[in-house]
């Protein structure tokens, strides 16, 4: 059993059409990676210098993992992951 | 866009019940039309930012899937700029799907409602057409 990954639509483009994939990785950095090998462009997407981009939401399972263990946030086979991009702007 | 008036009222008093911070929320439906209006929270209250709270954010997305409804609007306010998109909303513009629907409070007592598609950096305005509640 993999762990199932949910790709929002501005990203679709890089895995093919697919809004869902799966892959096998222990935590949020070693996802990005495998991401990356089976779908390249998507770790500059998500992160910057090892770094989960600031306006890029994932959640596990239901979990934003800011508030759990951030990019070492721990995979396990089974687990759901969501890549959402976050809704943010303004005047400033 | 197609939206009922009682449901832009419904964003009118959401802005204007986080004045002077920027309000913000979702707008799901089918096609160009409005169904629900989701008022969220602003992660970062500031009059001159927002971000979806990212727990609202999720729980949306989960309830307009089993819904079978669409993302098809983002609301935010503007509280001291007029009701276009600034270069930050530009910037992190994810969702060329939806139409950006910027409220201005400039004039607190006549708010006013602009809508955009931001896409790859370029703004266009789609007409607002709103619709009167059946009684």
């Amino acid at each position: 059993m993999a762990i199932k990954v949910r790709i929002p639509t501005p990203l679709q483009k890089l895995t093919n059409g697919q809004s869902e994939v799966e892959c096998s990785a222990t935590n949020v950095l070693e996802l990005v990676d495998a991401l990356e090998k089976d779908y390249p462009g998507m770790k500059e997407r998500l992160s910057d210098g090892g770094k989960i981009r600031r306006f890029i939401n994932i959640y596990v399972n239901e979990e934003d993992i800011r508030f759990v263990n951030k990019e070492e946030t721990a995979l396990k086979d089974g687990d759901n992951v969501s890549i959402v991009p976050a809704i943010a702007g303004g005047r400033e | 866009m197609i939206i009922r008036r009682s449901d832009l009222q419904k964003i009118f008093e959401h802005c204007e019940r986080e004045y002077p911070n920027e309000a913000c929320g979702i707008l799901s439906g089918s096609g160009n039309r409005v169904d629900t209006v989701y008022s969220l929270s602003n992660e970062n209250p500031s009059p001159a930012f927002y971000r979806i709270d990212s727990k609202d954010h999720f729980r949306v997305i989960r309830e307009m899937r089993e819904a079978g409804k669409e993302l098809i609007g983002i609301y935010h306010s503007h509280t001291g700029s007029p009701a276009y998109p600034s270069p930050t909303d530009v910037t992190l513009a994810y969702y060329p799907e939806a139409v950006y629907v910027i409220v201005s409070l400039m004039d607190r007592k006549n708010p006013d409602v602009k809508g955009y598609i931001i896409c790859e950096d370029t703004i266009t305005e789609v007409p607002m057409n709103i619709l009167q509640d059946e009684r």
